[in-house]
């Protein structure tokens, strides 16, 4: 899991990639290099850290070169040290390559060349893949056979990029890990992610896997595996790329946090009619979903917590749904037939074990459909269908509007299948598009009166912070404890409320804050929750619209939302934790958009 | 001095005060004139003018602005600074200090300025040898603007709060500076707590020019305001602009020009008039009459209301039968009357109007404040109040 870039065309490249590599920091920090070529060769530097750490050493000691090539390392084979960051070359520094993948044969490779008498520099498994074009390049090969050559050899998930010898091009590839081209005038780019150049081009191509790519100053190509021309469209991105500058917050997190009420308006924009209570997806012809029988939302970490969220609401209306950890979902292997819906929920599009979940269900025969945040990524050309949640890009690792927006659209989804599948709405359709409508302007108003810092204040240097919901509240909870251990490193759980006095209640002390969250469904039975870790000296935070009720009277402390249907409310609760984990981690002065060994988008299983 | 001027600092970290409650959740440079914040407008015609980096001095619910500006102009190179302590405007300038690298337009987030005034003061500045030049315009009210005492095109006096003018230039509040200013700011004597950036023209060290402007300068400075300028420019633009996500009913009626934002929902026999902005997801029911009225985000109007020369803040709920009858209204600003003013009502941030309640010329609704049904509402109703009659 890494960011890799490259450019070549623009005067000079350095200060493309590493502001490229800047961009796609949120992909991996443990180390960044670049690799330039100019008239003397190929100058490389790299270094250990976050890319900051890079511009400090390119600065001290400049390099140039017309085109090259960049990465940004989350390590995976072999140890965070200045020898292992990419971009890697070969003895004789006439290759460099930047990988963003896991080459699984790699050991085979590297002793097969060790054999041959090649030395290697590093512990990674990209290392292979110089040393591999190189022997090519000394038995005639071309530089461009030399790396198809090598790459013909490998297995595995990989985007590669490459600067060979004096060819003035860029050569690329990718099998199982994103790579998108960047056209401008007269200039090319080559990235894991559109946040890498789109301050230079707008103009994208997605390439697909298989694909090989040849850019020169003059154009690009780009060919199949046996080197026939493939034709692969230019795309014009449409979201803005507001989001590669922090716009005055201290965070990307806090940043992306207020852009909530603007990020949900789009989410519903056109799409739901309050007057007929009626959802119009225009993705689906009328009745496409009449034919299913049962959901399988499948997804990891914050978008599993959508997944849930999303089940809790089909079940609650009639349909069998079951929300599945994408990784586990191939180990367990859960029934599928021609009538599953198979949604697979995913902000970057590129979530490995995701992926994989989706290409199981579909050799099982299921219709997959891909709820994600970004245009066409991976998983919208492995299924069968894809709903946009059109959040706008999300930086800081800690996913938090695309949450939202995950499970705006996915209430959506659900009304349209209980429409679909049962030939009439659901009896509180009307009621639930009226509280979608409004839950931008909810979630405004939570952004605008929220206490959560003084809560963060309140309970800083406590043990443990538990977190605890029934019905969609209870993927809430899973998220709010998420969100405040990922950021803020102090010890976290969510439970099902109901499973509080199963195991986890043994946890609680005076020294541990409970939030509950209260959804208006099933509160009294959440309120005997509250008191039962009341009785065990436990302090509880509610989260609830409730103003002046039972809820009320015996918290400790309220967190207000806005009233709302019960459905919806976990999503504006949700809003309110996901403060509380952003003021709690910004006290403990916590580097809250790049935390500790995470990365935004998990590429590798 | 021969370099082309490519900064400029906006400030826009002032609370508007007199727009409360529109001003409660927001800060002043982000209230709707025609369903784009006011600093909008500045923004374009700084743009239009060559500038390629604004200072944006925030304060006063900083993260509204930066939210939004940063989505509105992603491309654009654009810093905030924050001022933390509200120590007037001179205080607010003087925060870009460092953030600015030559001589550079200042303005403020809350007026509507044509491009055609920036690139005057521009030029005027480049043709002589201040070291600031200042934007003057011909005003009927000078008594409520700073009030310029100026000879042969030089300033010699800006009073922020004559009462007896003689004078009738005024400034406009855009400025050309050179770095000097900021100097010449910290030299300023507070003045009942706020450093006055008009009182700068005092402490710079060279002659201040002056520059007569005629273009489109409007100040929505007060409630009234924000529904003239918002006619003047829907006037100027002659056609309506309804989003395509909008849904007008049949037998509704839109009169042009208005302004109807996404996802907008116009409810059967409803009427709106000319001169009205219906900004993002605004709710208007059966047979409502909303005459030259600005209903911001997520208003909800219920049935049979009838809005006229009113403000109906983001989030706000008017309840079924509600009448704004509008007209003219004598109204109490920070202090100081102001009579016979075209004026409604004003509805605050989430503020519940209940059904059949009379708002009279002038009312205004605190932001969150709950107005029980019936009630016949005079004068104000605070914040988070709920009021009975």
């Amino acid at each position: 899991m890494c960011g890799i870039t490259a450019c070549i065309g623009a005067n000079d490249s350095v200060d493309s990639l590493v502001d490229g590599l800047r961009r796609l920091e949120y992909r991996g920090y443990d180390s960044a290099g670049i690799a330039v070529k100019n008239g003397r060769g190929i100058s490389l530097t790299k270094r250990v850290g976050e890319v900051s750490e890079l511009v400090a050493a390119v600065e001290q000691d400049p390099i140039y070169g017309d085109y090259g090539i960049g990465h940004t390392r989350w390590a995976t084979h072999g140890g965070v040290t200045d020898g292992n960051a990419h971009p890697h070359t070969d003895e004789s520094e006439h290759v460099a390559v930047v990988h963003n993948g896991i080459i699984s044969n790699f050991q085979s490779l590297r002793s097969e060349l060790q054999a041959r008498g090649h030395s290697f520099s590093s512990e990674t498994d990209t290392e292979v893949v110089p040393h591999l074009i190189e022997e090519n390049l000394r038995d005639g090969a071309t530089p461009e056979e030399a790396f198809r050559a090598a790459v013909g050899s490998l297995s595995g998930s990989y985007a590669l990029a490459a600067i060979i010898e004096d060819e003035q091009a860029i050569f690329a590839t990718r099998s199982g890990s994103p790579l998108v081209l960047g056209v401008g005038d007269g200039e090319y780019y080559l990235a894991s992610d559109v946040p890498a150049f789109i301050q230079h081009t707008d103009r994208v191509v997605y390439l697909h896997d298989g694909d090989f790519v040849v850019t020169t100053p003059d154009g690009y190509d780009i060919t199949d595996s046996a080197g026939r021309p493939v034709d692969r469209p230019v795309e014009y991105i449409e979201w803005d790329p507001e989001t590669a500058t922090k716009g005055g917050y201290e965070h990307y997190m806090y940043k992306e946090i207020n852009e909530q009420p603007g990020a949900l308006r789009r989410t519903t924009q056109g799409r739901l009619n309050t007057h007929t209570g009626g959802v119009e997806l225009e993705e689906f012809s009328p009745d496409y979903f009449a034919d299913v029988e049962q959901v399988h939302l499948i997804a990891m970490g914050t978008s599993h917590h959508a997944g849930m969220y999303a089940a809790s609401l089909l079940n609650s209306r009639g349909i069998p749904a079951y929300a599945f950890m994408s990784g586990e979902y191939s180990v367990i292997k859960p029934p599928v037939t021609e009538d599953t819906l198979v949604v697979a929920v995913s902000q970057s599009g590129e979530t490995a074990d995701t992926l994989d979940a989706v290409r199981r269900a579909r050799a099982a025969g299921a219709r997959t459909l891909a709820v994600t945040n970004v245009v066409g990524s991976s998983i919208t050309r492995e299924c069968d269908d894809e709903l946009l949640i059109r959040a706008g890009p999300e930086i800081g690792v800690a996913a938090t509007k695309t949450f939202s927006s995950q499970v705006t659209a996915l209430t959506l989804l659900t009304e349209r299948l209980v429409e679909d599948m049962s030939g009439a709405k659901s009896g509180e359709a009307r009621d639930l598009m009226d509280a979608l409508s409004r839950l931008p302007g909810d979630v405004q108003e939570v952004l605008d009166t929220s206490t959560a810092r003084d809560i963060a204040i309140e309970y800083e240097g406590s043990d443990a912070f538990f977190f605890i919901g029934r019905g969609v509240a209870h993927p809430v909870a899973l998220e709010g404890a998420l969100k405040f251990k990922e950021i803020s490193y102090e010890h976290a759980e969510g439970f099902a409320a109901s499973e509080l006095k199963h195991g986890p209640l043994a946890l609680v002390t005076p020294l541990s804050p409970v939030f509950a969250i209260f959804t208006g469904h099933e509160d009294d039975a959440t309120l005997s929750n509250v008191k039962e870790v009341q009785a065990r000296g436990a302090p509880v935070v509610a989260v609830t619209s409730d103003r002046s009720g039972e809820v009320t009277e015996f918290a400790d402390h309220v967190l207000s939302i806005p009233d709302t249907h019960p459905d919806i409310a976990g999503a504006l609760a949700n809003v309110q934790l996901q403060l509380v984990a952003y003021h709690s981690a910004k006290l403990l002065e916590r580097p809250i958009d790049k935390p500790r060994n995470l990365a935004k988008c998990v590429t590798v299983e | 001095m021969n370099d082309r001027i490519t900064e400029a600092v906006v400030l826009a970290a002032g609370e508007g005060r007199r727009l409360r409650p529109l001003t409660t959740f927001q800060p002043k440079p982000m209230l709707p004139v025609a369903n784009r914040p006011v600093v909008e407008y500045v923004l374009d015609s700084l743009f239009e003018c060559g500038i390629e980096r604004v200072v944006v001095v925030v304060g006063h619910r900083a993260d509204r602005i930066q939210t939004h500006l940063s989505a509105t102009y992603p491309d654009a190179d654009i810093d905030f600074v924050q001022q933390d302590s509200r120590l007037g405007s001179g205080h607010a300038l003087l925060q870009a200090a460092g953030h600015v690298h030559g001589p550079f337009v200042a303005c403020n987030g809350d007026n509507v300025v044509d491009a055609d005034i920036v690139s005057k003061v521009l030029e005027r500045f480049s043709l002589t040898d201040s070291v600031a030049t200042i934007a003057v315009a011909q005003s009927d009210t000078p008594e409520e603007y700073g009030v310029v005492v100026e000879n042969d095109g030089r300033i010699s006096d800006i009073d922020e709060h004559a009462l007896d003018s003689d004078g009738y230039l005024i400034n406009a509040g855009v400025y050309v500076f050179d770095t000097t200013v900021f100097d010449a700011l910290r030299r300023i004597p507070p003045h009942d707590g706020e450093m006055r950036l008009p009182d700068v023209v005092h402490y710079l060290d060279s002659p201040v020019t002056s520059v007569l402007v005629n273009g489109n300068w409007l100040d929505p400075s007060h409630p009234w305001g924000l529904l003239s300028v918002t006619e003047s420019l829907l006037a100027r633009r002659h056609a309506s602009t309804v989003a395509d996500s909008a849904r007008i009913h049949d037998r509704a009626l839109v009169e042009e020009p208005v302004v109807v934002g996404e996802d907008c929902d116009i409810g059967p026999g409803a009427v709106v008039s000319a001169g009205s902005c219906l900004q993002n997801n605004v709710t208007v029911g059966a047979n409502s009459v909303v005459e030259r009225s600005i209903l911001s985000t997520d208003a909800r109007i219920g049935a049979g209301v009838v809005l006229r020369d009113s403000v109906v803040g983001p989030g706000a709920y008017v309840g079924d039968g509600v009448i704004s009858p509008g007209g003219q209204a004598d109204v109490i600003l920070e202090g100081r009357l102001y009579t016979d003013r075209c004026l409604g009502s004003i509805v605050g941030d989430r503020a519940e109007v209940g059904a059949n309640v009379t708002l009279t010329p002038g009312s205004r609704v605190g932001a969150e404040a709950v107005v029980g049904a019936g009630t016949v509402l005079h004068g104000d109703v605070r914040e988070r109040v709920e009021v009975t009659h």
